[in-house]
């Protein structure tokens, strides 16, 4: 790639980059990375949660599903790696790759030959990975700058993405903790600061978060009982 | 607009968000610099607007409180709009037909009520987690991009310094934790889900032409309970 297509394909990308709420934000990614990215035929996300949980998200294509989860059950792939351990992994043929036995079995076998794994954030609660397939052997040997820029746009935009999550997910909180202490004053005939004393005693005593318990006692009170809607989530 | 524009507006918007009483909260702050800039006579900031976990930050008047309850309530208006579609919306409440019949046959009950637009708060031009309202005597709107411009700036200010410590104390999220208590106890009393229980709250103070956050303290001060069989009122 030459430096004027480098510099049409990064404005290709900025532009396609803006940032918006979190899934949309992820999924403009992926696909951005297929349409900018060379030789990739297919892109999606790994998650890592703080559990331990990997999760694909905003694959391109329903392919990458039963791949991603082949890589997830047996702990090897360059996804794997990029989510869990190492920042940056190319594979430009899975099925000649050492690291990769008995995953690149898997991905062969779906007509996929070469594939990359770029971290792409590493937050506190979470962090993520890119993956990059291509159906050509030999792909990705050339990532270079493009492959940065495009891995730095992307974590700016997630960035901005998780700060409207956290203020969205703030305002659900709330919410929440004010229906929970409500139901504890019904219930117990208690005024609302000793409803949220009481609420914060479960939690403490429980050792679960505060959260956790408002959501429970929300769930169990509608469901409860003769009288239900039948439209319970 | 062009970048010079753009900074312009910013500068003013810093100036008066400054200059203005230091122990405001930021978000009303914001609130009073936005209707500043697009001089009108009354403005609200509202997070989550159709949302469950709506809560409205600042009113800077009465009528602006009770326009917002009332599209809150009736869940119609510029503001519902403007949240949805993402796209500035505007009622002219003296016209007899218009898109949202309810909501304006309701607010031009109100003293003093004439326009009122909405803008989509969008931190970074996409991704909409609230609405900014102002209400105005004329028809003459400011410059739909300078609005929205400003309205994305608050809201990047607002996801940077997020309004959201949990107190019992005053305040705009006193009220909100007030209608999400009074959910709760409707929860309780009904066995219903709390989409439900808000519901009947907003159907409760339609019908009896109050604002939701009086349905809510009748509720909490058990002045107001429902039952299986039908809502009783004891005084």
């Amino acid at each position: 790639m030459d430096d004027a297509e480098l510099i049409e394909a990064a404005a290709r990308l900025v532009k396609s980059l803006t940032p918006g709420d979190l899934d949309h934000t992820l999924s403009r990614i992926t696909v951005a990375a297929v349409e900018v990215l060379p030789e990739v035929d297919y892109a999606s996300i790994t998650v890592k949660h703080s559990d331990g949980r990997l999760e694909t998200v905003a694959p391109t294509d329903d392919v990458l599903w039963g791949v991603d989860a082949a890589q997830y059950d047996l702990q090897e792939g360059p996804c794997y790696d990029a989510a869990v351990d190492t920042v940056h992994v190319v594979s430009p043929d899975l099925g000649a790759d050492p690291r990769f036995p008995r995953y690149a079995a898997t991905a062969v076998a779906v007509g996929i030959r070469a594939q990359a794994g770029l971290r792409l954030f590493d937050a506190p609660r979470s962090q993520g990975a890119l993956n990059l397939y291509s159906t050509a052997v030999g792909s990705f040997t050339d990532l270079g700058s493009l492959g940065q820029l495009f891995t730095h746009q992307s974590a700016l935009a997630i960035g901005y993405a998780q700060e409207v999550d956290n203020l969205q997910v703030a305002l659900q909180t709330r919410r929440t903790i004010g229906q929970a202490i409500g139901i504890l004053m019904e219930r117990y005939s208690l005024t609302d600061q000793r409803a949220f004393a009481f609420l914060t005693r479960l939690s403490q005593h429980g050792n679960v978060k505060l959260n956790r318990v408002a959501e429970q006692l929300v769930d169990d009170a509608e469901g409860k009982g003769e009288r239900g809607t039948g439209q319970d989530r | 607009m062009g970048d010079l524009d753009r900074t312009t507006l910013l500068a003013r918007l810093a100036r008066l968000i400054a200059e203005d009483d230091n122990d405001l909260q930021l978000e009303a702050r914001l609130c009073r610099a936005y209707l500043a800039m697009m001089s009108g006579d009354g403005a609200a900031l509202t997070l989550s607007y159709t949302q469950p976990e709506r809560v409205t930050l600042c009113t800077t008047d009465d009528l602006a409180a009770r326009l917002e309850d009332l599209q809150e309530v009736l869940g119609e208006g510029p503001g519902p709009t403007a949240y949805v579609t993402e796209q500035i919306a505007v009622a002219d409440l003296r016209a007899e037909t218009g898109p949202w019949p309810l909501f304006t046959e309701a607010a031009r009950k109100v003293p003093g009520a004439a326009v009122l637009y909405a803008v989509p708060i969008r931190p970074w031009n996409d991704g909409v987690i609230g609405v900014l309202t102002v209400h105005q005597q004329t028809m003459e709107l400011p410059d739909a991009g300078q609005a929205q411009f400003l309205a994305s700036a608050i809201g990047a200010a607002l996801v940077k310094d997020p309004p959201v410590e949990f107190s019992l104390g005053s305040g705009p999220w006193t009220t909100r934790s007030e209608i999400h208590q009074a959910t709760g106890m409707v929860v309780a009393q009904l066995r219903i889900s709390p989409d439900d229980a808000l519901a009947l709250l907003r159907a409760h103070a339609f019908s009896h032409d109050i604002s939701l956050a009086a349905v809510a303290d009748l509720i909490t001060s058990r002045h107001l309970h429902f039952t299986d069989d039908a809502e009783s009122e004891t005084p």
